[in-house]
């Protein structure tokens, strides 16, 4: 394993001293080839700062879920750059990728977060277990207790409630202290009280620890608590709305809506 | 109505195919074993002869519970989707009736399919090596009652595994049912009671029905062996540190049915193939171990199963034409076997001598020593092709079943991927999942093998046996089959795309 170890040690030495968040540059993604070829995303530049809420925004097919897998290095980009905690994906084997999601990345989805047979403990520290560490335990507990996940932990992940599965792929996102969470619609399977406790959260993970976030979504109201909201139309950046309202953010789509 | 079900039944063509390679292996398995018993009876000039007929016999209706369970299994791990397609099928508005008679189709198909070709294939497989072993002078021996018996063991087996996971939406996560360890206990119980009686007892019958029920509640409690071959494997990975096997395990032990499956597959192969073994080795022992060198050349007078009266060794050995005779003695004061030299050059004289005596004792064979020393070697020849035939089997099931657990778990392995399991862990966390297998499945078939060649040997009045070198052979044939069986799992497994998760 000391080739591991070696192998981890560079993917934290890459990081620029104090760079965190992520950002993209002329993202382009293509899907298929010929005929066939969907410009999912098409030359896309955002910035998600550190320590800030981003939304991005648009209407079903506009590419956020591409955005997010090429800039959580889950897919590889067609071209253009992708930078995470300052440093580029690009070129980055299988492994070191690998290595840098578990320890830099944070990633939540929509459904089917969490191992079923394990408890919400165990999910929580999955990418941890996956790397041979242990968790920081104040950090691990201070996590837990902002999410309100104390008395869940000993449960089996296929039992909780959406809600709470939701928080605790928040918490195995937050865990390993990441440069970035991505969060693809998280609150899209859940009940509108219950989306809204979990964008309580996601907010918390921002303003009390000083986490960063880039959430997909298409409900108005979710954008609305996001620090900056980025609108997506047929894979281009078509806007960028700093401190939004809900009331604002709806009308930008209505905009979108009539354009295209 | 049937136009939709036999098109359901070609969109799902690919895991049809697991039921009906389980379904013709286990046909071809027990109806080439039951005719070649048939054919050593038929042919029958000697009580030897009978006497390994039966013991084909045995094997073969014993054959019956690995099939079942390994159809069962074939058909249980697809369950999950099955399940999944059943629900939406009855959320459109399709009537119990008809998700069931969908599901009886489909199992129908595998079940006659299967058994028509294992049919053929069982046939084909005594006739050749009847051919080429030189059994009798007429051919293999089948009967009806045989072809009857081994298409109603495939077809029900495939009609018993498809209606219960359909119509129940049985799962295949999830734990253990407590009724499903009751029955097992209790079955295992009395399975394990006849099949002691039967052996020491001497009543064939007696073992052979404990086996198959012992068999049937091994298949049971199964996943509870399991669970805890998993928990064992895991403490080995926590103590090696290694992620993989920990997070392996850990799965198996939660949710055991899924492995168990992989597992009772390669259990079943194991056991049968210790079983041929042990009574080969046995009976091998029986005739030429203790027999002096000097008897070689000479007579046989064999009185089978049933033996005869002493008396008659007595009197023969007072012939003028005999030199000296061994018997060999049964529990009950008779006589099976009683080696004879004869004195001088006249053999045929000696022969003809006994035979006239013997026919008041129920008229025993009296053949040739070599005559009878061929019979013995072709009929370690069958078991030998059989226990190869058993483990060549066992591989199929124990791949599939793997290989459909991957699958079944893509989802599961893509999160993993997702938040930072490398390749290298993937394929590790397979080849745990197998370790496990081969551990449980060897060890347990091997228990299984030894214990039910212990009731056979016992009931037929044979020394038991357990012969170091074959055993050790089916040992790594077991951990060779998994080890075949993992790698190409582990490949895809790794191999599979981290939007497989995220896309849902
Ligand atoms: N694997 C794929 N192969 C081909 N085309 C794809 C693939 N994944 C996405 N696309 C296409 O790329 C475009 C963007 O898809 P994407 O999933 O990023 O949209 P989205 O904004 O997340 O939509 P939604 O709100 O429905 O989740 C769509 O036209 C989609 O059909
Ligand atoms: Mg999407």
């Amino acid at each position: 394993m000391g080739n591991a170890a070696e192998a981890r040690r560079s993917v934290l030495e890459d990081r620029p001293a104090g760079e965190r968040g992520a950002r993209t540059v002329e993202l382009t993604k293509v899907y298929g080839s010929g005929d066939t070829a969907v410009r999912a995303l098409d030359g896309v530049t955002v910035e998600f700062p550190a320590e800030r809420f981003t939304a991005i925004m648009g209407q079903s097919g506009a590419g956020k879920s591409t955005l997010m897998h090429c800039a959580a290095g889950l897919d590889t980009a067609t071209s253009g750059r992708v930078f995470v905690g300052g440093t580029e994906l690009g070129g980055l084997s299988d492994r070191a990728l690998t290595r840098l999601r578990r320890e830099r990345i944070g990633l939540v989805f929509q459904a089917f977060n969490l191992v079923p047979t394990m408890t919400a403990a165990d999910n929580i520290t999955l990418p941890l277990t996956l790397a041979g560490r242990r968790p920081d335990p104040e950090w691990h507990d201070l996590v837990v207790r902002v999410l309100g996940l104390g008395n869940r932990l000993r449960h089996r992940a296929a039992r909780l409630s959406g809600g709470q599965a939701q928080r605790v792929a928040l918490a195995r996102a937050l865990v390993t202290r990441p440069d970035i969470v991505f969060a693809d619609e998280p609150t899209g399977d859940l009940d509108s009280r219950t989306g809204a406790e979990v964008l309580t959260f996601l907010r918390r993970a921002v303003d009390d620890l000083g986490q960063t976030v880039a959430m997909a979504t298409h409900d108005p109201v979710a954008a609305a608590r996001a620090d900056t909201v980025v609108f997506l139309a047929d894979g281009r950046v078509a806007d960028v709305v700093r401190h939004p309202t809900a009331a604002e953010v709806l009308d930008h789509m209505r905009d979108l809506g009539g354009r295209s | 109505m049937i136009r939709l079900a036999l098109g359901t039944v070609w969109a799902r063509r690919g895991g049809l195919a697991g039921l009906l390679a389980a379904v013709f292996l286990g046909v071809m398995f027990i109806s080439g074993t039951l005719v070649l018993g048939d054919t050593f009876e038929a042919g029958a000039e000697s009580g030897l002869a009978r006497e390994l007929g039966t013991a084909l016999e045995v094997f073969g209706l014993v054959a019956v519970v690995p099939t079942a369970f390994t159809v069962h299994n074939a058909f249980a791990v697809t369950a999950a989707r099955r399940v999944r397609e059943s629900a939406l099928l009855r959320a459109v508005g399709a009537s119990r009736a008809q998700v069931g008679a969908l599901a009886a189709v489909e199992a129908l198909v595998a079940g006659v399919g299967g058994t028509l070709a294992g049919l053929a294939g069982g046939v084909g497989c005594a006739a050749m090596l009847e051919r080429v072993l030189d059994l009798t002078a007429r051919g293999v021996a089948v009967t009806g009652g045989t072809l009857v018996l081994a298409a109603l063991a495939g077809v029900s087996a495939a009609l018993a595994a498809a209606l219960p996971t359909v119509l129940r939406g049985a799962d295949g996560e999830g734990g253990v049912s407590e009724a499903r360890v009751l029955v097992g206990a209790a079955g295992g119980a009395v399975a394990v009671g006849a099949v002691v009686w039967g052996g020491l007892a001497a009543t064939p019958a007696m073992a052979a029905a404990g086996a198959i029920m012992l068999l049937g509640a091994m298949a049971l409690l199964g996943p509870v062996a399991l669970r805890s071959a998993a928990a064992l494997a895991g403490a080995v990975a926590v103590r090696l540190r290694r992620t993989p096997g920990v997070l392996a395990c850990d799965g198996a032990s939660r949710s055991p049915r899924r492995t168990a499956g992989a597992a009772t597959a390669l259990m079943a192969g194991i056991g049968m193939a210790t079983l041929l073994t042990v009574y080969a080795e046995s009976l091998r022992a029986s005739l030429e171990d203790g027999l002096p060198g000097s008897f070689r050349g000479g007579l046989v007078v064999d009185g089978g199963t049933s033996g005869f009266d002493p008396r008659l060794a007595a009197e023969i050995a007072a012939l003028p034409q005999v030199e000296a005779v061994a018997e060999v003695r049964t529990r009950q004061g008779r006589d099976s076997v009683a080696f004879v030299r004869p004195a001088g050059a006249a053999p045929d004289d000696a022969a003809s001598a006994i035979a006239v005596l013997a026919r008041p004792y129920g008229a025993p064979t009296v053949r040739e020593h070599s005559a009878y020393a061929a019979d013995v070697d072709a009929f370690l020849g069958v078991v030998y092709a059989l226990f190869a035939l058993a483990l060549a089997t066992t591989l199929p099931g124990t791949a599939g079943a793997l290989a459909l657990g991957v699958r079944e778990r893509a989802r599961e392995i893509g999160l993993l991927r997702a938040v930072g399991a490398t390749r290298a862990q993937v394929r590790a966390m397979v080849r745990w999942e197998a370790l496990t297998v081969a551990l449980s499945g060897t060890a347990g078939g091997a228990a299984l093998g030894l214990f039910t060649g212990w009731a056979l040997t016992g009931a037929q009045e044979r020394p038991f046996t357990a012969p170091p070198v074959p055993l050790a052979a089916v040992a790594l044939a077991g951990a060779a089959a998994c080890a075949a069986a993992a790698l190409p799992a582990a490949r895809r497994a790794s191999r599979l795309t981290i939007r497989d998760a995220a896309s849902g």
